[in-house]
């Protein structure tokens, strides 16, 4: 069986090439001056990701033909890379809390949702003592109203 | 010349400037002592505090923050094993094996001491070589300026660690994300698809958060790294300091060697304490007990590393090119700051250029005199642990990105490029070319459309763009093959003796 980190490289490879070819079309609508660097830059891309998808593609034949080292080479004899899925849950669980936390900044600001965010955050994932996770919201809390004198920052 | 020095170091004496670069300074030290959080992450922070700064404490704070991280990262590299950042990994070797024989306060003092030193070389190389510039930079034009923008592209892909065709695609991946917006010179808004976020373009700041800050975050939630407890850092710091007196040679040569391997655009960071510690180990006498504890193994590669960020600035400050992420950031910062990249630097705004030479120089001073006399209580925070950290930081990026240009549209974007910096990060992609990219894309477009209006496509004809491009083409071509005939090479006597 192909392993997941190969297919992985390979999808988002294929991605974008999808995403610089719907590029440097887009760039030849543009007025001609507007268009050199965008076009250089996308057919470029292009170009290059083409390539990468050859080559993992290569690297996949390869692989299921016994080749079982073209997982941990590149090219140049480059990095290891090992996805598990508790990995992918993961970090499909904690995008999911930045959305929370970007919905709950949509709807109260981010004076009330960061502070309480954090405060639930470290209680319900981290374990933390309540005491601990309440007086970090607070922290956070005058954290940005520090900000907000001082450096003149705004919260949305 | 003598004028412009002058009024940069009267610009450095404010009680302002000072609170800033102190700031800076702090931060930079915090955040380096912190395994898992990069430099690059606290530059990204940095960031938005420069909106309402002028530009000298602006300065002051940032370089503050830059010459302090290659310090401060010795402290989980010589008390835990771990790289604070990638720059302090070869002292790991030395400083953690004198940490389990108990000298860990010699192996501080030692790398306090030789990184000031380094530092301090660094900024003096950085000044002599903006002072032997001016002329050259001068006698520019913008054909010239357009191939050498190229050129920093082209070199920031191919030397960066890791793939090469990677490396390429994630540069121009940056040069397409700043396309988004209205182009300059000509009324058109690209690639905005009738979002009104999008007219103003992506700011460096949204896209510095978003490639290294978020990723990170995620990182330190998923990995869970356990606490690493170790012995409290106590005598012994001076012991370290009249060591690095001692071999005084060693650290010039090093601090050379760094210097020269910064200014070249993409190689600095992940490589020059390696080099560094290579070249220690084959020109210092007795060398066998390199990697058992010897002091010279600290001495050699924290010099180097120091004196980098001096010569990263050289292409940084002198033509407008940033060598590595961190000075990336710098440019996107002193652009926030009213300063333009490239050849005004040495000209208009020579005073601000070399206010952060000035800045380098006293914030590695400051630096080394803080960890000498807070180096236990700044020991402590390795033993942070990074889920812990990583929800307030998460909050604090989300109010970092919203200062970009105060529109939801900016956290919106730095959370698609986050998930996007993850990919990367998971699939080990470089994603400092993209934001190297990123930064100079709008200069290649402003020097590409002065040369077109000035020349039309005459300027392709210039002797010097001719070499230029001949450069280009030896190192997309040239490097590649040569690294790829080199594997070829390497690989022939392995396969033959795994055959015998």
């Amino acid at each position: 069986m192909i392993p997941s980190e190969m297919l992985l490289r390979l999808v988002v490879c294929a991605i974008l090439l999808v995403g610089a070819v719907f590029y440097t079309i887009e760039a030849l609508s543009f007025e001609l001056e507007a268009r050199y660097v965008p076009l250089l830059a996308g057919a470029g891309a292009t170009l290059l990701l083409t390539l990468v998808v050859i080559r993992e593609v290569v690297r996949i034949v390869d692989y299921s033909m016994g080749e079982r080292r073209a997982l941990t080479q590149t090219l140049e004899g480059g990095s290891e890379v090992k996805i598990s899925s508790a990995m992918a849950i993961a970090s499909i669980k904690y995008i999911g809390w930045m959305l929370l936390l970007l919905v709950f900044v949509w709807q109260a600001g981010l004076l009330v949702a960061g502070p309480i965010f954090a405060g639930v955050f470290l209680r319900v994932d981290s374990r933390v003592s309540l005491r601990i996770s309440v007086s970090v919201g607070l922290g956070l809390l005058g954290l940005f109203l520090f900000l907000g004198e001082v450096v003149d920052f705004r919260f949305p | 010349m003598l004028e412009a020095a002058l009024s940069a170091l009267v610009h450095l004496w404010s009680i302002e400037l000072w609170f800033y670069m102190l700031l800076g300074i702090v931060g930079g030290l915090i955040i380096g002592v912190i395994p898992g959080l990069g430099g690059v992450v606290g530059m990204a922070l940095y960031l938005p505090f420069l909106f309402s700064m002028d530009p000298y404490t602006g300065i002051g704070m940032l370089v503050g923050y830059i010459a302090v991280g290659q310090t401060s990262d010795t402290f989980p590299a010589v008390l835990i094993g771990v790289p604070g950042s990638a720059g302090s990994q070869a002292t790991i070797l030395d400083g953690y094996a004198l940490a389990r024989k108990g000298e860990a306060a010699r192996a501080l003092g030692a790398s306090f001491s030789s990184s000031l030193l380094g530092g301090v070389f660094g900024a003096a190389v950085l000044l002599l070589v903006i002072v032997a510039a001016r002329p050259f930079i001068h006698a520019l034009k913008s054909p010239d300026l357009f191939m050498f923008t190229m050129l920093g592209i082209a070199a920031v892909g191919v030397l960066v660690r890791g793939d090469y065709l990677l490396g390429l695609t994630s540069a121009l991946f940056g040069v397409m994300l700043a396309t988004v917006g209205g182009a300059p010179a000509v009324p058109e808004y690209r690639f905005a698809f009738g979002e009104l976020y999008l007219y103003d373009g992506l700011h460096i700041v949204v896209v510095a958060l978003g490639l290294f800050a978020v990723p990170e975050a995620l990182e330190l939630l998923i990995k869970r790294t356990p606490i690493s407890r170790h012995g409290r850092v106590k005598g012994g710091l001076w012991k370290g300091f009249k060591e690095t007196l001692d071999h005084k040679f060693l650290v010039w040569r090093s601090s050379l060697l760094g210097t020269i391997v910064g200014a070249i655009p993409g190689l600095g960071a992940s490589v020059v304490d390696w080099i560094a510690y290579a070249v220690a180990l084959r020109t210092v006498k007795d060398s066998e007990g390199f990697g058992q504890g010897d002091i010279r193994g600290v001495i050699a590669p924290e010099s180097a590393n120091n004196a980098k960020e001096g010569g990263t600035l050289i292409p940084t400050l002198v033509l407008g090119i940033p060598g590595s992420a961190t000075a990336a950031m710098l440019l996107g910062g002193l652009i926030i700051l009213g300063i333009n990249p490239g050849p005004e630097m040495l000209d208009q705004q020579l005073d601000m250029t070399l206010t952060v030479v000035w800045a380098l120089v006293i914030a590695n001073v400051i630096a080394c005199v803080v960890c000498f006399s807070l180096s236990d209580p700044i020991s402590r925070l390795t033993n942070v642990r990074g889920e812990f950290l990583a929800p307030v930081l998460i909050v604090i990026f989300f109010a970092a990105a919203y200062q970009s240009s105060q529109h939801l549209g900016d956290i919106i974007a730095m959370l698609g490029i986050g998930v996007f910096g993850y990919v990367m990060r998971l699939l080990a992609w470089p994603r400092a070319p993209l934001i190297i990219g990123f930064v100079l894309a709008p200069g290649l477009e402003r020097y590409l459309h002065l040369s077109m209006s000035v020349y039309d496509f005459k300027w392709m004809e210039f002797l010097s763009v001719r070499i230029t491009g001949l450069f280009i083409l030896l190192i997309l071509i040239g490097l590649p093959a040569a690294r790829l005939l080199g594997i070829a090479r390497n690989r022939r006597p392995h396969s033959r003796g795994s055959s015998s």
